[in-house]
């Protein structure tokens, strides 16, 4: 499939902003099986800096500086990708027993498996996780069954409720109260995995929604989305939700992965104001093309 | 050479029982290197030991030395303290030390290099992966940062204890902002005034090539293509616990001392935010914690930092000194690596060891430490951590259990490290000389494609014989003597070495210490004028406080209440108290000087011009905290006299009034007349000018009966100083309209009105004609309305009064000055002073969906 994603923020303010800062996580990489075709930022008011990096995670990250005073700001990005290539199934991977994958014992060059398998600023590691995965990790279970009983049982347990939870809201207080959004099924999943010292991180992106049967695809009203990836042996990181109980297959766009949702949000940054009230409005629209 | 320690000063001297002593062999004797130094203190004796050591304070005290200790309350400052007696080391000795200082030094460039680059290191498990990526001092942010130099690693800190087996160890490693050079240059200073003799018969190795390879280190690491770099110091702030240091150190360098806010990114560049325009910045020397630096992607609720600093330094255009990330190195379980990284980098032994510790991220470690648990000192991974380093030795069972708990919930996070009992070195005790335990930390900076070690250092004893060795307010400061085999002669830091390029210090001032400066003018004059009413006042109280009634006492009533008015310490001598307290002014009167959190008395202005100091002192004479030092001594005093009150007062008066001059001395002939000195100023002038239009307009707003208003007159002149010149020009008789005359607009009295106004206009100008066009900030303004006014007056009508004898035409007068002085005074804050609007975090967009399928 080809999508063309537009990722639209705004910030309306009560008083004049001298001078925002941000950094953006919204620009698709060629990763994940994806292609990305072109991609675009852009600023109202007009950016005096912008640039893209690769970062630390291998994600495309771009700072952005607007210096025109202003009341309202709109940071939009725009990109086609081909997600043709991504993975719609595990396949071979992760047939053995899932022990066999620890990460401790990973004889692969890529750093971050180990690093996504220790704790992070969001998800700690902890017995009451690894009960959870136990639950679906016997000790004869292949990574593969594993992984995709995980996905189901967060999926099950866990009701997706969007007043329950915020960006200040604990993992441990998830676990509690067993209520919360995208962001928390992914840590959920990952604290599980990691409790077992498997590898797992934190992917946002977005997800291609269909629109009810019978009712035209409205525009702008989809969200950005986040899951997970797990590495399943051999370098190859495999996409999962348990938001919606499926591999992250041809739908799925991914923007960045990290160890938490601390590492990629879309946009954070500070602004130089005496504005006490802003108010935030997002657009994601993920269209066919 | 021995000498028996049998004589006076050293003769209680006795080394701790189970460790090495600095002073003393296993034998008792007195070692050869400390010869010397013995047989001089002896010769000096105890008593004459005790005054150098009140010389020292005294001058620590005048240098405003200070180390801050964060409490409840903020952080008061506590002044540093230093032994007369130094830490000495002989020469070859340390040549030892030096080489291993840096030998570490280019060992940990090595590793910085590694984990911010490639991670080799950790690929190959030479570093435990986990051990760096658990550290909170490893910023991801920071990977791939690097200065245009050889090193990465420029500036290098060291903790050195000599075990009992005489071996140097090292406890420590600061590579972040490693502090206390600035410390020990000033300990040096201190300790050669008081002991002068001693630097002639004994050759001790100089602190200055090391100031001056760190400033030719942060001139190598400038961004490439910059030849003439321009560099600022930036530090959390005059409330930091080291902000002695800070400011020591911009004054030593010649560069800016500058806070996160006096910076700022525009098109990908630093810049500082200074009066007369945005002046590029090249290399920054960072006092901040990496964590702080950056609160777009570091930590976004700090304001100490620069938003946007990080992508400046990744793409070269901004050098900051040691690189964000650096702390890193400080992680502790790197400190037991040393050894094998020696071998693997470097290929030879390391050679200063460590102390003995293990990390409890790998089984082996942990089990080691958990098993000696009792005789170990564990530590948390990272000092930036919440946790605390734990002494085990002194743990309950309970308290070790729960030491165990941690450990195992998170082991990668902890580590032991075998106790260490630093030897002991001589201090300077109430009786004679005493043995503490004492560390010394070494320094290294980047140079010449290798480092150069200061050679010295800053040593830290222990208070109490059984004291651990804590910061620095709790330990007392050594200075570190290195002996030399040959004579020393380079003493100057401006003494260049021959390609040493010499660069003009960066005229360029903040505007933070623009708006300080202007306040230390403002709250000086305050002071000072307020001082001289006070005087006049008590003199008058003095002259008639015997009598009952006439004019003598009617003059006192309309001074106490010109008093009031003018401090603005309402309701005061105006107030529904007015008859009692003018009955007995002394509590009110006494309150005026000493009550610092009342706004308007002298101790109040005198606090405030304190703190102004505080931020501000890279900018100031040293000699500024001889003087501000005193006057806090002489409040304080006067708050807990106990012998007559008004006598007290009548005195302190006098002595601050003798520093107040001073002050204002040291700022006509010692001060550049630079941006900073025209806003002091202006600050001073705007303050003069309201003290005098004030007092005038109260004091002789309403007319009075001939021989009282010739006594208050008289000491209006007194309170502004032109008593003299009025005898001598006006002997005749004392008439009001001279007296505004003298006092508005005589241009050449000093303390009129007419003066401070050109003196301001001077200012403005000046500072207008320098200011930058920058569309951030407004201009300096005019002050036209202010000139038109003292241009236009007529004495005689402002003296004339009305039927009901009050002065309207002076009321009205005096009004519209003090407005147009007020408007001036926030004028000049708004323009020159623009701060960054408050800084805040985005509302981060948390994203809520779920499939609809």
């Amino acid at each position: 499939m080809i999508y063309e994603v537009s990722h639209r923020t705004q910030y309306d303010y009560d008083a004049a902003v001298t001078a925002s800062f941000a950094e953006i996580h919204q620009l698709p990489g060629d990763v994940d099986g994806q292609v990305c075709l072109r991609r675009l930022i852009t600023t109202d008011p007009a950016s005096e800096y912008l640039r893209e990096r690769l970062d630390y995670f291998g994600n495309l990250a771009a700072v952005v500086c607007i210096r025109e005073p202003h009341t309202r700001l709109v940071v939009t990005t725009t990109s086609v990708i081909d997600t043709a290539g991504r993975p719609t199934e595990l396949g071979d991977h992760g047939r053995l027993p899932w022990q066999t994958y620890l990460a401790a014992e990973s004889t692969d060059d890529d750093l971050m498996v180990l690093e996504f398998s220790l704790d992070s600023p969001v998800v700690a590691r902890s017995a009451e996780l690894a009960n959870l995965a136990r639950a679906s990790f016997g000790s004869g279970t292949t990574l593969a069954d594993g992984v995709i009983g995980l996905c189901h049982r967060i999926h099950t347990d866990f009701v997706f409720d969007a007043e329950a939870t915020d960006v200040d809201t604990s993992l441990a207080d998830v676990l509690t109260i067993r209520k919360g959004v995208c962001q928390d099924f992914a840590h959920v999943m990952i604290g599980a995995l990691r409790s077992l010292g498997l590898a797992a991180c934190y992917v946002s992106g977005y997800l291609e929604t269909e629109p009810p049967a019978g009712k035209p695809r409205l525009i702008g009203v989809d969200r950005s989305h986040a899951w997970v990836n797990v590495h399943v042996g051999d370098g190859v990181w495999i996409g999962i939700d348990p938001a919606n109980d499926q591999i992250a297959g041809a739908r799925y766009v991914s923007t960045a992965r990290g160890r938490d949702y601390r590492d990629v949000p879309p946009l954070k940054g500070v602004i130089y104001t005496d504005s006490e009230k802003s108010t935030l409005t997002v657009n994601v629209d993920v269209a066919p093309v | 050479m021995t000498v028996t320690p049998n004589d006076a000063l050293i003769h209680r001297y006795a080394p701790m029982v189970d460790g090495r002593d600095e002073l003393l062999d296993a034998d008792g004797r007195v070692r050869d290197h400390w010869a010397e130094l013995t047989e001089a203190y002896e010769s000096l004796g105890v008593p004459e030991m005790a005054r150098r050591r009140r010389e020292i304070e005294l001058l620590l005290e005048q240098d405003g030395v200070t180390y801050n200790v964060p409490t409840a309350h903020g952080r008061p400052q506590h002044a540093w303290t230093l032994d007369p007696i130094p830490f000495v080391v002989p020469g070859d000795e340390w040549t030892a030390i030096e080489r291993g200082v840096i030998q570490r030094a280019e060992l940990l460039d090595l590793v910085l290099q590694d984990i911010y680059g490639e991670r080799r290191l950790l690929r190959a498990g030479v570093v435990p992966p986990a051990m760096i990526f658990a550290d909170p001092q490893f910023f991801r942010a920071c990977d791939g940062i690097r200065l245009p130099g050889e090193k990465q690693l420029v500036v290098y800190g060291a903790d050195l204890a000599r075990c009992t087996d005489g071996r140097w160890l090292v406890l420590g490693q600061r590579t972040q902002a490693p502090s206390g050079a600035a410390y020990a240059v000033e300990n040096r200073r201190v300790l050669s005034r008081v002991f002068p003799q001693l630097f002639h018969t004994i050759e001790v190795q100089r602190l200055a090539p090391f100031i001056r390879a760190l400033r030719s280190a942060l001139v190598g690491a400038a961004p490439l293509g910059v030849d003439d770099p321009s560099i600022v110091i930036l530090s959390p702030g005059a409330l930091s616990e080291t902000a002695f240091e800070h400011a020591s150190l911009a004054a030593q360098l010649g560069y800016p001392l500058v806070e996160g806010s006096d910076l700022e990114v525009r098109g990908g560049r630093v810049g500082m935010r200074a009066i007369g325009g945005w002046v590029p910045v090249d290399v920054i020397l960072r006092r901040v914690d990496a964590g702080f630096c950056d609160p777009l992607e570091l930590r976004p609720e700090s304001t100490l930092g620069i938003a946007g600093l990080l992508d400046a330094c990744r793409t070269g255009a901004v050098s900051v000194v040691n690189t964000l990330g650096s702390g890193v190195l400080e992680n502790a379980g790197l400190a037991g690596l040393m050894p094998a990284l020696a071998k693997h980098l470097l290929g030879s032994e390391l050679q200063l060891q460590p102390a003995a510790s293990w990390w409890c991220g790998d089984d082996i470690g942990r089990s080691h430490v958990l098993a000696n648990l009792g005789t170990f000192t564990v530590r948390p991974l990272s000092r930036w951590s919440l946790e605390h380093a734990i002494d085990t030795t002194h743990a309950s069972a309970a308290e070790l259990d729960e030491l165990r708990r941690r450990i195992d919930a998170h082991p990668e996070q902890w580590v032991g490290q075998e106790r260490v009992t630093p030897a002991s070195a001589p201090v300077l005790g109430h009786e004679g000389i005493e043995p503490r335990a004492a560390v010394v930390r070494a320094f290294a900076v980047a140079h010449e494609g290798s480092y150069l070690a200061m050679s010295g250092g800053l040593a830290r004893a222990a208070r109490g014989a059984n004291d651990p060795i804590v910061n620095p307010a709790g330990a007392i400061s050594k200075d570190v003597w290195v002996l030399s085999t040959h004579p020393e002669n380079e003493t100057g830091f401006w003494l260049a070495e021959p390609d040493e390029p010499m660069h003009a210090p960066s005229g360029a001032l903040p505007p933070r210490a623009a708006e300080y400066l202007f306040w230390l003018g403002r709250y000086a004059e305050r002071a000072e004028a307020t001082v001289r009413l006070l005087r006049t006042v008590s003199s008058r109280r003095d002259e008639f406080q015997k009598t009952a009634a006439g004019p003598g006492p009617a003059s006192l009533v309309v001074l106490l209440e010109a008093l009031t008015r003018v401090t603005g310490t309402y309701p005061g001598f105006v107030g529904d108290d007015a008859a009692a307290l003018t009955h007995d002014p002394r509590n009110e009167l006494f309150s005026l000087v000493v009550d610092e959190r009342r706004p308007g008395t002298v101790a109040h202005a005198v606090r405030h011009m304190f703190d102004a100091i505080n931020v501000v002192r890279d900018q100031l004479s040293v000699d500024t905290w001889l003087v501000v030092g005193s006057l806090q001594r002489e409040l304080e005093a006067l708050r807990h006299t106990t012998g007559d009150r008004d006598d007290a007062v009548t005195n302190v008066l006098d002595q601050l009034l003798h520093g107040l001059l001073s002050l204002s001395g040291l700022a006509q002939e010692s001060m550049v007349r630079d941006h900073g000195w025209r806003f002091m100023d202006a600050g001073r002038r705007i303050e003069r000018a309201v003290h005098v239009v004030t007092l005038v307009g109260s004091a002789l707003g309403t007319e009075r009966s001939a021989p009282a208003e010739s006594l208050v007159l008289e000491s209006v002149l007194t309170a502004a100083e032109s008593i003299i010149t009025y005898r001598r020009r006006y002997r005749s008789s004392a008439r009001v309209s001279t007296a505004i005359d003298l006092l508005f607009r005589d241009a050449g009295n000093p303390r009129s009105l007419r003066f401070q106004i050109d003196r301001l206009t001077e200012n403005l100008a000046v500072l207008r004609s320098e200011q930058a066009s920058d569309p951030t900030s407004a201009e300096v303004p005019l002050i036209g309305e202010l000139v038109r006014l003292v241009d236009h007056f007529n004495s005689e009508r402002l003296a004339g009064p009305d039927e009901h004898g009050h002065r309207g035409e002076l009321e009205w007068f005096v009004n519209a000055v003090r407005n147009e002085l007020a408007a001036a005074s926030n004028a000049i804050s708004a323009v020159s002073f623009t701060r960054l609007l408050p800084q805040q975090p985005m509302v981060v967009p948390y994203e809520t969906r779920r499939m609809v399928s």
